[in-house]
């Protein structure tokens, strides 16, 4: 027999606006991971300071997918240039995407789903996104015709962490408002504050945030719907919290329908379920319309058995998701 | 069970690294190795011994391809360079396309076809760079000569392009296959009646040649990259993750029919290839194994293999020696075995 395929390698997908400090914080990853052998894709060109990684250009190449699934895209370059990798003798611990400014990261996160040449050698390990502490206000509220995305809000709403980088520039007053914008986005996902780029790595390399043992891990953070001061923001987080067991049809049909209809429109989802007469959490998660789920660790004997679901997209109806979500019970 | 079976390898080589292609010349009496450090070596058919070491590619060799007359070999690779050779090792042409040089093909009468990323550029059989078509919306995935020798199809998102080489510049495409989707490998049927194109997005596409038809086999379960037609053009192998499924092509074509399929490896097929002028099937996995199959007699009974043939190491790629004597593969682990048919 041939030999086990060795640990699957790591992949970050580092995403930010032109000018966020993108490029400054992978120069600091690759200072500081001195010894790791690390393989950059970048999409754009940047001055990467180190000699001894490997960095490749690529042009961005979305494909559109034929496979019944609307929004479904992938990055045909990056298959062939992540194929290509994996064939050396030489193997990388790490591989780092930088993507444009203005790149969309649903096809980058798509690509690991879709491919099964990719996914049984590599793991997407997080989506990092970027931003800078002053400029990051005045591009979220910039108005987009009417069909055209808001690039900001979409690589925030994609993000499993977010590095507000240039705090210094700002005042604490500022940076509250800028991170409860944020958080307004992406509930999910924990803020990193930092200067020039100088992120603790432990905290945005590794840190499986595809990983289904490890779904809502990180105690989400919402804000009160209700709340003042509540913007007009169309892209938002839903959090669903509901006891109790779940049939598993009705449960499987709801989510179904919910992806095949919405979609388009819903960046992320991650969930725990309580099913009913499974003695194991069932764990979820998805981009778009592709989902990834299985049943996870057995529920305690001294844990209540509480449905958590998370949304993050587009014009989301809490009532209607909360109210179609209960349907499901048994 | 048949009789036929392949011997315990007759010889094997080591590369530095995984084999990224396999190239015997049309005479069957050597046979062109290439691996992913780049490296190129020439070896005798029979023996294995080394008859020349070509220039290396930096970053990988992508792609080796004869000349249809065996004088000539061509080499692409990751350094965006495209080299040919004469058949005792002497270099005769240079180019730097730019990027990764990922596929070659020869015609009969117009020389050798080069893809690099999107642009696809005509070199003659004597080296000159004779033409380089209009780039492609995106990289370019296959590139293939019409049996005709003189159209020349190059495949990449949204269909195949095919331009005509008698008249050059041939900047204006002489038919276009359309369809939104991304190819990943192209063939043409030995018999000229049909192309063939497997897809990213779990399909294959078929196409009639010339009728503009276009007939597509979807229900695989993830991305159809290998295909090999028998040289009678009577059935077409397609490999999906661990299963293979065969298509027949006689007569009137697939349309409507079923396909037969084989179930073996533990590991997603790597490389499949029919044993020119004979009736099996090869195929190589990731499990290491090398599967040998027999023509499908009814589509309805599952495949069962001929024989199996573990391996310390995934199947990277294989090659039949033209007259289908022996059966060459490349692992990951840079070995090349050669294995008589018995």
């Amino acid at each position: 027999m041939a030999t086990i395929p060795r640990d699957r390698v790591p992949v970050t997908v580092l995403t930010g606006f032109l000018g966020s400090g993108k490029t400054t914080l992978l120069n600091h990853i690759l200072t500081a991971q001195h010894g790791k052998r690390i393989a950059v894709i970048e999409n754009e060109f940047g001055e990467i300071g180190i000699d001894d990684a490997l960095v490749v250009e690529a042009e961005e190449e979305i494909f559109e997918m034929n496979n019944g699934c609307i929004c479904c895209t992938v990055r045909g370059d990056l298959i062939r240039i992540l194929g290509n990798l994996m064939k050396r003798k030489d193997r990388f611990d790490q591989i780092v995407i930088e993507t444009t400014g203005l790149a969309d990261p649903a096809p980058v996160a798509q690509t690991f789903f879709v491919d099964p040449e990719i996914s049984e050698q590599l793991r997407l390990d997080a989506i990092v996104t970027v931003v800078d502490a002053k400029h990051l206000l005045p591009h979220l509220d910039e108005h987009k015709p009417e069909g055209i995305e808001n690039e900001a809000v979409e690589q925030l709403a994609f993000a499993d962490r977010v590095v507000l980088n240039k705090t210094d520039l700002v005042d604490e007053a500022h940076l509250a408002e800028v991170e409860r914008r944020i958080r307004e986005v992406n509930g999910l996902a924990p803020i990193i504050r930092t200067t020039y780029g100088n992120v603790d790595l432990d905290r945005i390399l590794d840190v499986g945030a595809f990983d289904l043992t490890r779904v809502l891990a990180d105690d989400p953070e919402f804000l009160d719907p209700d709340a003042e001061h509540q913007h007009d923001q169309s892209v938002t987080s839903v959090g669903i919290e509901v006891r109790g067991d779940l049939d598993i049809d009705r449960v499987n049909s709801w989510i179904g329908t919910l992806l095949r209809e919405h979609g388009t429109d819903i960046f992320r989802s991650k969930g725990i379920l309580s099913i009913a007469d499974l003695p194991n959490r069932y764990v979820f998660q998805g981009v778009h319309m592709l989902l990834d789920g299985a049943p996870d660790r057995p529920w305690r004997a001294d844990e209540e058995r509480v449905n958590r679901l998370v949304f993050i997209g587009r014009n989301l109806d809490r009532e209607a998701l909360e109210r179609d979500f209960r349907a499901c019970l048994v | 069970m048949s009789g036929v079976t392949l011997s315990d390898h007759s010889w094997r080589i080591e590369l530095g690294d995984h084999i990224s292609c396999i190239a015997p010349a049309p005479g069957g009496a050597s046979v062109a190795v290439g691996s992913m450090s780049g490296e190129v070596v020439v070896v005798d058919a029979s023996t294995g011994a080394l008859r020349s070491r070509l220039d290396q590619h930096a970053g990988g060799t992508l792609a080796l391809a004869w000349s249809p007359d065996g004088s000539k070999l061509s080499t692409g690779g990751q350094d965006g360079m495209v080299r040919m050779f004469t058949s005792d090792g002497q270099r005769c042409a240079e180019h730097h396309l730019g990027a990764w040089v990922a596929h070659l093909a020869w015609s009969k009468s117009h020389g050798l076809a080069a893809a690099a990323g999107r642009s696809c550029t005509l070199i003659e059989a004597e080296g000159g760079r004779v033409h380089t078509f209009p780039a492609a919306s995106s990289t370019i995935t296959a590139v293939v000569w019409a049996p005709n020798g003189t159209r020349l199809g190059t495949a990449s998102y949204g269909g195949v392009t095919w331009f005509d080489c008698d008249r050059l510049p041939a900047d204006t495409a002489a038919r276009r296959f359309d369809f939104r989707g991304s190819p990943l490998s192209l063939l043409i049927s030995p018999d000229g009646r049909w192309a063939c194109a497997g897809y990213q997005d779990a399909s294959i596409h078929i196409w009639p040649l010339w009728s503009g038809d276009d007939l597509a086999m979807s229900g695989y379960p993830a991305k159809v990259e290998h295909l090999s037609f028998r040289s009678d053009g009577n059935w077409m192998a397609s490999a999906c993750l661990e299963e293979l499924t065969v298509w027949d092509f006689s007569g009137k074509g697939p349309k409507g029919r079923r396909p037969a399929s084989g179930l073996d490896h533990e590991g997603r097929i790597t490389w499949l290839g029919w044993q020119p002028g004979g009736t099996m099937l090869a195929t190589g996995g990731q499990d290491g194994a090398l599967v040998l199959w027999p023509s499908p007699v009814s589509t309805r009974k599952a495949l069962e293999p001929l024989m199996v043939l573990e391996g310390p190491s995934p199947v990277a790629h294989g090659a039949w020696l033209p007259d289908g004597s022996a059966l060459l593969t490349g692992r990951h682990d840079g070995t090349v075995e050669h294995r008589r048919t018995a």
